[in-house]
């Protein structure tokens, strides 16, 4: 019942969302997730690899594919993974991260740095 | 294609994984971020995807420190979200006193007025993203804990106005406030005191004329005043200990008020009855030898905002949890300094740490915070 939108695309030859490598990640996951649903530790350690394998633009792919793929679980658990690392980084980190660039005028970050310096208490350097 | 091309839909999905600081430092990374956490909308899927109520909450209460400045301590700052606040509100409580609280907001007044200027200033901080707001200054008479038969006055100062407004509150009879509540617990819109007998008295801030009074707890001990009064998971609570001295021990009683919203309802529950003496240790040799042998009374501080079993409790210098379901009392943390105003029932405030900061509106920063 996941699958029905794997069906989909498979029947629509048109369909850019999901190519053909993403498709082998997200596919096996499902049985991935019920075989270590139970086990929390192993599911860490299968998030470390996958970061450490991975680079940020493949992770939006994967975000995409789960999410048209309407796949919840997989879409958390890569959601989650981004959370995890740019969690306690610091801004330019996290830009880099991204792909971001920032857009504010001079003068409007250190503005907003200043209202919200109470977030920023404890923070990694990278 | 970078992670910065996902649609907002999606960038939300990964933001609701993070704690509540790295979201607000995400503010600072671009218009885009910015506007994305702002709305509305996301504070709402962000609270409503936190799978847990328990919200970190402290106490925060007043001693003199060992230069006899009055100041402001935290039980509380193990947590990760409350470690900056410990030291924050005892750098406040240098010029400020602490007043009350609702949630993460504290009210304080300004250690300067007094003998100077018959003025009071009051301020609103939220002490996490330190926003600060002052009140218009006003002249409050002295604080009368008894209440005269007939009427007494209330003053309202709303955050939509940001004036102070004087309404007669009209009651029915004498009404004695319990000494460590001057101010009022919010309660499903209305405000509350409650009496030294129990009793409670509730008033809409909107509508002073509006009111609901409710009689003390049958089994309550007449001649005994009222230890603790407060909110926990929703509901309201007082509690009493009262001593049989024929029997030489200390019996605590909390009672819960339910049935609040039928029509002329509102009944007090029993819910905990303890022997003081009763209670067991399972860490500390010393306190269980001073509960069971020594007879103490206990000073109620307060309720959990959220476990209905617990109480805390202090005994000499130390601030006891108590299970009152299962039985037990532990340590929770030592009070460094001795309040001399312990013995008065010293100003004890709850701060709870909701899951998203409340903000105050037009509030800039409080300089040098």
């Amino acid at each position: 019942m996941k699958f029905c939108t794997v069906k989909q695309y498979f029947d629509d030859e048109n369909n850019n969302n999901v190519t053909n490598g993403i498709a082998t990640t997200v596919i096996p996951l499902p049985n991935k997730h019920l075989k270590i649903k139970a086990n929390n530790k192993e599911m860490e350690q299968y998030e470390q690899e996958l970061l450490r394998n991975v680079m940020p633009q493949e992770l939006t792919k994967l975000i995409l594919a789960a999410n048209y793929l309407n796949f919840k679980e997989a879409l958390d658990f890569f959601c989650r993974t981004v959370a995890n690392a740019i969690q306690n980084k610091s801004v330019d980190y996290v830009r880099k991260f991204f792909g971001l660039e920032s857009d504010f005028e001079p003068g409007e970050e250190e503005k907003l740095c200043k209202e919200f310096a109470w977030s920023f208490e404890g923070v990694d350097e990278d | 294609m970078s992670l910065d091309n996902l649609p907002d839909g999606l960038l939300l999905e990964i933001l609701l994984h993070l704690p509540l600081q790295s979201v607000f430092q995400c503010k600072c990374l671009s218009n885009r971020w910015c506007s994305l956490i702002s709305t509305p909308y996301f504070t709402h899927r962000y609270v409503s995807h936190l799978h847990t109520n328990l919200q970190p909450f402290t106490l925060l209460f007043e001693c003199k420190d060992d230069q006899s400045i009055t100041r402001v301590l935290a039980t509380n700052s193990d947590e990760p979200e409350l470690k900056s606040l410990a030291a924050y509100v005892h750098r406040q409580s240098e010029h400020l006193w602490l007043e009350a609280s609702c949630n993460d907001l504290l009210l304080w007044r300004s250690k300067d007025d007094g003998e100077s200027s018959p003025m009071s200033v009051y301020y609103v901080i939220n002490p996490i993203t330190r926003q600060c707001m002052a009140l218009p200054p006003i002249t409050l008479p002295y604080h009368r804990s008894w209440i005269q038969a007939g009427q007494f006055r209330v003053y309202i100062v709303s955050s939509n106005t940001r004036e102070w407004s004087e309404s007669k509150v009209l009651c029915q009879e004498g009404f004695e406030l319990t000494h460590f509540a001057l101010c009022a617990v919010p309660y499903k819109s209305l405000l509350f005191w409650c009496s030294n007998s129990g009793r409670l008295l509730g008033i809409d801030p909107y509508n002073t004329r509006c009111c609901r009074s409710f009689e003390q707890p049958i089994g309550w001990e007449l001649d005994k005043e009222t230890d603790c009064f407060g909110v926990c998971r929703g509901y309201l609570r007082i509690c009493q200990i009262s001593m049989f001295y024929t029997r030489f021990s200390s019996i605590l009683r909390i009672w819960e008020l339910k049935d609040y919203d039928n029509e002329g309802g509102g009944k007090w529950y029993l819910e905990h009855e303890v022997s003081v003496n009763q209670l067991v240790s399972k860490k500390s040799p010393w306190l269980n030898e001073h509960v069971q042998q020594k007879y103490p009374l206990p000073l109620v501080l307060a309720f959990h905002p959220n476990d209905g079993d617990i109480l805390y409790l202090a005994i000499e210098l130390k601030v006891l949890l108590c299970n009152l379901r299962s039985k037990t009392v532990e340590v929770f943390c030592d009070i460094p300094h001795d309040p001399d105003t312990w013995n008065d029932k010293c100003n004890i405030i709850n701060f709870v740490l909701p899951s998203w900061p409340t903000p105050i509106p037009f509030a800039p920063l409080q300089n040098g915070a």
